[in-house]
C-alpha cells in the first residue's frame, strides 16, 4: 500500500516528499470512484448556486516533472537557503492571498513497522482567485 | 493540480503577523500505493484505495522576513519564513494499515514559511 510503502521508502532512500498524494483527477473530479476531490468540487460549485460554473482554481503555470509528469507545485527549498530565494510557495495562480509551505522529516510508526521516517510537503492557500470560470472567488486549499 | 485539494475554509488558521498559521484537517484521500504511483497514475492491482487521514501543521516563530518580487515566477509578496510542526496519522480501512507521527517537534523542519502573495493576474 502506498503509505507503507513511502514509510519504506524514506527511511531507506530518503527520497520521498510526502505520505500520501491526492491525483490530478481527483482534484479536478473528473474520474469517478475517488470521491474526496469530487465532492468538494461539487461542494465548491454548488456554494455559489450555480452546478455550469467551475470554481477550481488554475494552477500556477511551472513547477517539477518528476516521472516526466509536471507537478505545478515548487518545493522548499534547502535549509539555509535566504528567505528573498523561496520559489513561489502557491500552488494556484491569479491568487491574492496568505499561503504557508513547508517542509518537514520526522519519525512515526505503522502497522508492522515499529519505526518509519518520512519527509513531507504541506501547505495551504487561502483567499481570492479567478477560477477556470473566470470568475472571482475566495477559498481555502491545502496541498498535501 | 496534484495533491492540491479545496478544504473548509475554517481548516486554515492564519495570524501573519504574529507569524503564525495552523492547517488543521481530517479527510478521506486516496492511498495509491507508492509515489510513482500517485504519479504517473498507473497503479498496481487493487489500487487506489480510499484511506483516512488527519493532521496538524503549525507554523510560528519568526526566523526570518522578506519582500519578494519574483517577476519570472511571477509573484510578489511578504513572507516569514518560521519554525514548523506536523502531526499526521493515517488509516487504510482496506488493508488495515495505519501510521501515526511523532509528536509535533520543532527541531525536524528543514524549511517553512507563511505569507501573503499576489500572483498572475493579480501581479501583473
Amino acid at each position: 500500500m502506498r503509505l507503507r510503502s513511502l514509510m519504506r521508502r524514506s527511511t531507506g532512500e530518503q527520497a520521498s516528499s510526502r505520505f500520501v498524494g491526492v491525483s490530478r483527477r481527483q482534484f479536478f473530479g473528473s474520474a469517478a470512484g475517488l470521491a474526496v476531490g469530487a465532492g468538494l468540487g461539487t461542494t465548491l460549485a454548488a456554494q455559489h448556486g450555480n452546478p455550469h460554473t467551475d470554481a477550481q482554481p488554475k494552477p500556477i503555470p511551472g513547477g517539477v516533472s518528476p516521472f516526466g509528469v509536471m507537478i505545478h507545485h515548487f518545493p522548499s527549498p534547502p535549509a539555509g537557503t535566504p528567505l528573498a530565494d523561496h520559489p513561489e510557495p502557491s500552488q494556484i495562480t491569479d491568487f491574492n492571498g496568505f499561503v504557508g509551505l513547508n517542509r518537514i522529516r520526522g519519525g512515526g510508526s505503522g502497522t508492522g513497522f515499529p519505526s518509519l521516517a518520512y519527509q513531507a510537503d504541506m501547505g495551504f492557500m487561502v483567499g481570492e482567485y479567478i477560477a477556470m470560470d473566470g470568475r472571482h472567488y475566495h477559498g481555502a486549499f491545502g496541498f498535501i | 493540480m496534484f495533491w492540491t485539494i479545496p478544504v473548509p475554509r475554517d481548516a486554515v488558521d492564519v495570524h501573519l503577523g504574529a507569524g503564525r498559521a495552523r492547517f488543521r484537517l481530517s479527510t478521506s484521500i486516496p492511498d495509491d500505493h507508492d509515489l510513482q504511483a500517485s504519479i504517473t497514475e498507473v497503479f498496481p492491482a487493487g489500487f487506489p484505495q480510499l484511506a483516512e487521514v488527519t493532521f496538524d501543521v503549525e507554523w510560528s516563530g519568526i526566523l526570518d522576513r522578506a519582500h519578494i518580487r519574483n517577476v519570472a515566477q511571477n509573484f510578489e509578496g511578504q513572507f516569514l519564513q518560521t519554525g514548523s510542526t506536523i502531526q499526521w496519522s493515517a488509516f487504510n480501512p482496506v488493508s488495515g494499515f495505519q501510521f501515526a507521527s511523532e509528536g509535533p517537534d520543532p527541531t525536524r523542519v528543514i524549511y517553512a514559511m507563511i505569507g501573503h502573495e499576489r500572483n498572475g493576474v493579480f501581479f501583473q
